[in-house]
């Protein structure tokens, strides 16, 4: 069943002129439990499609239908925005508590939910997320990564089926980035639906599916190690490049070896490579 | 990282104390009845009373006394100039010292006395709130006392968010500050040399740049706090729900009668 639908989808920022669209004639499903990749260059439409999922935004023509809801009717804002939760590119901008344990409870304090169940969920969340040694810290003191892992736990805590990453780790060193992504691994294991908004090619592999934005338009649908077979010239166009592994795959294949599909990362090439005759 | 951590929101000073303890809008609303009291008092004896009252709650918090001093701090201009004020310019009563043009009255001495002691008992009094209290109940206490102004249109609940976000976003802006300082030494702008109005010129590449940064970040939060249910004006649930316990009351009841009392009588 598709968690997400976008049928014959424009939007059109009211700012912009006549003749810009933030997204043109856009339509694709996304299933539950599906992790989908987002790539494209600056201003071709990803985050706008993003907010399309929340209700941040609604589209100017077209329909966007989430768990089953269409976004254009008001009554639906609170039960979308519990369904989908957004992660936005730079966690200082996004926490809005002076404390870790009362920016978990934000989102449900908005919500209307009884203080026990709100106690009780953040608890949840703050062992689930081994954060009880920050609880009472304030945001200003905790490390990128963990601010973003902050901002993840404060949208889990809304119990959301969806999450909507909108370039959660290009502010991160290298090993916060590792911490965010690897619970975003994790909650995709547990059967959450992952729209991931990304100019990191690395990150494009964990994805089953990856669309590619250019101009308001989905000029690509497929699998992410179906998009880095594209000659040079169509990456290029595409405002891609092949990460480190596809990088060697094609180096190994143009050696004669015979790599097969679906090894998304350096652990199963190297298994593959052990056994390979 | 050293520049963060010398940045705290509030003045908190956490030491689990009897004070600690007690529910912040009690402590809100003793300030309020205390700070009005300090003004009916007209005796030295009413005004060591309170003082009195006053040290024995800074010894319950088991803060340093330090701290409370350190708030005098800002204010040791307005505290010697007000007390050298009222001692030399009042004129009624005896005079004690009459020498060149400097004439000391008792009512001058007696003046200038009560003054010192009025504003080290307002600093002490709100000092005991913010170091005994988080920002959390300290903006929770507010939107409690305040809530009586919603049914005349006052937005308590968005007064109380926008406090929240101002504490939250100090340390944030501080430290954008610092870095838009260092960027601009890095150029050669010397933020200690030249006259008042150079200094001032050479804050202007920091004061733009950390507006339009700020008015940026606003639309980010704006976007982020919508996206997780806010709405300006729609009612909201509390993690912590401030309830008022037996102890609290006590409390209440004798600090009030105690303070009521002294400024009645004295």
């Amino acid at each position: 069943m598709s968690f997400i639908r976008f049928d014959h989808v424009t939007y059109q920022y009211p700012e912009a002129e006549d003749t810009v669209f933030a997204l043109r004639d856009v339509s694709f499903r996304i299933q539950t439990g599906q992790f989908v990749a987002i790539v494209g260059a600056n201003s071709s439409g990803k985050t706008t499609l993003g907010r399309l999922c929340n209700m941040l935004l609604t589209p100017s023509e077209g329909r966007v239908i989430v768990a089953g809801m269409d976004t254009a009717e008001p009554d639906h804002l609170y039960p979308i925005r519990s369904k989908v939760g957004m992660i936005f590119q730079n966690p200082d901008n996004q926490i809005v508590s002076t404390t870790v344990e009362e920016e978990i409870a934000f989102g449900l304090e908005n919500l209307q939910i009884p203080s026990p169940e709100i106690q009780r969920r953040v608890n949840t969340i703050i062992q689930e997320m081994d954060l009880e040694l920050l609880r009472d810290r304030p945001p200003h003191l905790l490390s990128g990564g963990q601010k973003q892992l902050l901002c993840i736990a404060s949208v889990l805590a809304m119990e959301p089926s969806c999450i909507v990453f909108d370039e959660p780790t290009s502010l991160l060193d290298p090993v916060s980035r590792k911490l965010v992504l690897k619970q975003i691994h994790k909650l995709h294991k547990q059967g959450m639906t992952v729209l991931y908004i990304t100019h990191i090619m690395e990150e494009i592999l964990m994805a089953d599916v990856l669309m590619i934005l250019k101009k308001g338009h989905i000029v690509f649908e497929g699998s992410p190690t179906e998009a880095f077979s594209f000659d040079d010239a169509t990456l290029y166009d595409y405002h891609l490049y092949p990460p480190q592994l596809i990088q060697v795959m094609n180096v190994l294949h143009e050696s004669g070896v015979t790599i097969p599909k679906g090894i998304v990362n350096p652990k199963q090439l190297t298994d593959y490579l052990c056994q390979y005759k | 990282m050293e520049f963060k951590k010398s940045i705290s929101i509030g003045q908190y000073i956490p030491t689990n104390s009897i004070v600690h303890k007690l529910d912040p809008r009690f402590k809100m609303m003793f300030l309020l009845t205390f700070i009005i009291s300090v003004f009916f008092i007209h005796t030295v004896q009413g005004y060591l009373l309170l003082l009195a009252y006053m040290l024995l709650s800074v010894v319950a918090t088991k803060i340093s006394i330090q701290h409370f001093l350190r708030a005098l701090k800002p204010i040791i201009f307005l505290l010697i100039f007000t007390t050298v004020l009222q001692l030399f310019f009042t004129k009624t009563g005896p005079v004690l010292v009459d020498w060149w043009v400097f004439k000391i009255t008792l009512d001058g001495v007696y003046q200038s006395v009560f003054i010192f002691l009025r504003l080290i008992l307002l600093v002490f009094a709100s000092s005991l709130l913010t170091l005994t209290s988080t920002p959390m109940e300290l903006t929770a206490s507010l939107e409690y006392v305040l809530h009586p102004f919603k049914y005349v249109g006052l937005p308590v609940s968005e007064i109380s968010m926008m406090i929240t976000i101002a504490l939250r976003f100090v340390p944030t802006i501080m430290e954008e500050t610092d870095r838009l300082m260092k960027a601009q030494t890095a150029r050669g702008v010397d933020f200690e040399k030249g006259n008042l109005m150079k200094r001032i010129a050479n804050l202007i590449p920091i004061i733009v740049p950390l507006f339009i940064s700020a008015l940026r970040r606003a639309d980010e939060l704006a976007i982020a706090m919508e996206a997780r249910s806010f709405q300006v004006g729609k009612p909201r649930t509390h993690l912590h729900v401030l309830v008022f316990q037996r102890k609290d009351y006590v409390f209440l009841f004798l600090s009030l009668f105690y303070v009521i009392t002294i400024s009645y009588f004295f």
